[in-house]
């Protein structure tokens, strides 16, 4: 399967994504290609030996030829480290598109580029984790979902980025209603996190936790992991969620939903108190995210928040309007330390429907 | 001479004379231009006389020798091209390490790199590229003046195979001038970075050096100007840096009368920062661990995906 060069790209479902990924595997580095180095050496040391035991002009050529090819073997392999130094700096710039929101034009040239890459795991795993963020960003979650089942194997247990994969995998099986798996996925994600730590890691496990208990509909239960909802001690979400940076946004819309969804059940004289933490959850999560964005991820969350809802007036007004098309994510929550892995934090465009091609 | 003489005693209190037999420094003296620039003409002129005397041998060995003087011909030039890359390749297998050992292990970093810098002779860009880790592990430890002196020296000798490094180089200068306090010097920096190509972590770094330039050098109203952009720069960055620039922005709005932009500004800089983070911020101190943390990698400067089983060769 080739990917023709064309412009009009659609992002893929999920089997053709898990197509694809079986047409172009990773495989293991060419062992002959590793040792290309050291077989050039000796040759030349053989050819150089050799010439010393034959007579005529051959023992004269042999050696120079012998060092000609070695020369011509070590440009073949610049070359080739070139080529391969290019196509990481193509990873990178995918990875670049996915922060700055450009999910769309991220897939398509993780896309196009991802047969170049098979002889090179490492760049495929890359890639390959890139084209589940840049799904995951235009909502095709189950495609996601393949791409991240499809490096989950070869990761190495316990890294940060690692982990950081396998929440945004829970949170794509959260989006597609894979319920247990994800809880499977948590529950493994345990032990390896530091829950209780102040870093992106943890406040991205502790909003994928958030969005399990709404998809089960524990809203109670979610409250009562980290704050106490019957004194509305926000607190330990600010401290927990914080290094999230303006995505912690979409947390803070989780837990508008969790109030939201309490105070709409509750008795009269306790619902108050409820309303008013939605209240200002909301104000929270629309002073970092435009509510566009944080109801593109969460849309249950717009009966709230949408004009007629009871939160429709809680949302803090923004001085700078958001521009172009509505800014949106999906795991964005994968907010890792380093630069470069930066959460996407949006779509650009809006979401195409599951189905559909992906050159058209 | 080299750049990594032999040590001085370690302890401050030892009345020790210095131990020159204790074996190779483990720490890296003083940066200077001129040592640099007398090793970068060494090292070339070694060079140089080791390729000459191969090439004058070879010749007199292909001329007297028959074909046992071919052998030993091409048996020399073989040696002489592997003996002269040899250092190098050592050093450039360490370079990769450098950057992650500056972060966690800056000791560990400077004896590394006393050590690879004590190689000769090494191809000048190779030495470059090391003297570039020496101005990225001073500017990790806060030693702005040594960190600048050094990447100002790689930036004027940059030469092809270095020059992505070039922005990352500015923007440590641009960073070091700042806390030092000459402001014009780290102007000069930013407005050169702005003309080369960048990739997301320079600019953004380079947002965030801009706008406190702008402040220091009393230009807040420019800040302000494009502020909507500034912002959605500022939101992809990590949180304690995106709070540092959003303060900023909002010290900005304060200074030229935006009351409303620097109220929202201020709310989203109490939502970013912890508690204890806000009050050095709103007196505007900006200084916490330095922006700029450059990776000077010669090749794609991501992290990999960690696997296990299956490497790249």
């Amino acid at each position: 399967m080739s990917a023709p060069a064309a412009a009009a790209f659609r992002p893929p479902d999920a089997s053709q994504v898990a197509a694809y990924l079986e047409a172009f595997p990773r495989r293991s580095p060419s062992a002959w290609a590793a040792r290309a180095p050291l077989v050039l050496l000796l040759a030349v040391v053989a050819a150089t030996l050799i010439a010393g035991f034959i007579d005529g002009p051959g023992a004269t050529l042999l050696p120079w030829l012998a060092l000609g090819a070695m020369v011509t073997g070590f440009v073949w392999l610049g070359r080739r480290n070139r080529d391969r130094l290019r196509l990481a700096a193509g990873v990178e710039r995918v990875s670049e598109l996915i922060a700055r929101r450009h999910h769309a034009s991220a897939l398509r040239q993780a896309w196009m580029m991802l047969p170049a890459t098979v002889r090179l795991p490492a760049l495929h795993v890359r890639l390959v984790a890139a084209m589940g963020q840049a799904l995951a960003g235009v909502r095709r979650y189950n495609a996601a979902l393949r791409c991240y089942d499809d490096v989950v194997g070869d990761l190495q247990s316990d890294h940060p980025i690692t982990v950081q994969i396998h929440i945004a995998r829970a949170l794509a099986q959260l989006h597609t209603e894979h319920l247990s798996d994800a809880d499977d996925t948590l529950r493994r994600l345990r032990g390896s996190v530091d829950i209780e730590g102040h870093h992106p890691t943890a406040a991205a496990y502790a909003t994928a936790r958030l969005l399990q208990a709404i998809k089960t509909h524990h809203y109670a239960d979610a409250l009562d992991d980290l704050a106490d909802s019957s004194t509305l001690n926000d607190d330990p979400w600010l401290k927990r969620l914080r290094p999230l940076g303006v995505e912690a946004g979409y947390a803070y819309g989780m837990l508008t939903l969790c109030y939201a969804e309490l105070a709409s059940r509750a008795e009269p004289d306790a619902a108050g108190g409820l309303w008013s933490a939605a209240r200002r959850w909301w104000g929270r999560a629309t002073l970092l995210l435009s509510g566009a964005a944080v109801t593109y991820r969460l849309p249950e969350l717009r009966r709230w928040v949408e004009p007629g809802g009871e939160l429709h007036d809680a949302a803090t007004p923004n001085p700078f309007p958001p521009r172009g098309p509505t800014p949106a994510g999906a795991t964005g929550l994968m907010s890792p330390a380093s630069w470069s892995a930066v959460a996407p934090r949006g779509i650009v465009g809006t979401a195409a429907p599951e189905g559909g091609g992906v050159f058209s | 001479m080299s750049d990594a003489t032999p040590p001085a005693s370690t302890s401050p209190t030892s009345a020790s004379p210095p131990a020159r037999a204790a074996g190779p420094r483990r720490t890296l003296p003083p940066f200077s231009a001129a040592r640099l620039h007398r090793r970068l003409a060494l090292d070339a002129a070694v060079r140089f006389a080791a390729v000459a005397a191969a090439v004058v041998a070879s010749a007199v060995l292909l001329w007297l020798g028959g074909p046992a003087g071919t052998v030993l011909a091409v048996a020399l030039v073989i040696g002489v091209l592997f003996g002269l890359n040899a250092s190098a390749a050592s050093a450039l297998r360490m370079l990769p390490m450098l950057g992650p050992m500056t972060l966690v292990d800056p000791d560990a970093a400077e004896a590394a790199l006393a050590a690879a810098l004590r190689r000769r002779p090494l191809p000048g860009w190779v030495r470059l590229a090391l003297v570039g880790r020496w101005a990225a592990l001073r500017h990790r430890q806060r030693r702005f003046d040594e960190s600048a002196d050094a990447a100002q020296a790689v930036v004027a000798k940059l030469r092809r195979p270095l020059l992505p490094m070039r922005p990352q180089l500015l923007l440590l200068i641009a960073e070091a001038r700042l806390e030092t306090g000459h402001v014009d010097a780290a102007h000069a920096a930013l407005a050169e970075v702005i003309q080369l190509p960048r990739d997301l972590q320079e600019n953004l770094q380079h947002l965030a050096l801009q706008t406190r330039y702008e402040l220091a050098a009393g230009h807040a109203a420019w800040a302000v100007q494009h502020a909507g952009n500034r912002i959605a720069w500022a939101e992809l960055m990590p949180a304690p840096l995106s709070a540092t620039v959003h303060a900023m922005l909002a010290t900005a709005a304060d200074r030229t009368q935006h009351s409303r932009l620097a109220s929202w500004l201020w709310a989203r800089v109490e939502l970013l920062a912890p508690p204890d983070a806000v009050a050095p911020l709103r007196e505007g101190r900006w200084t916490g661990e330095p922006v700029v943390v450059p990776t000077l990698d010669l090749e794609s400067g991501s992290p990999e995906v960690p696997q296990s089983g299956i490497t790249d060769a």
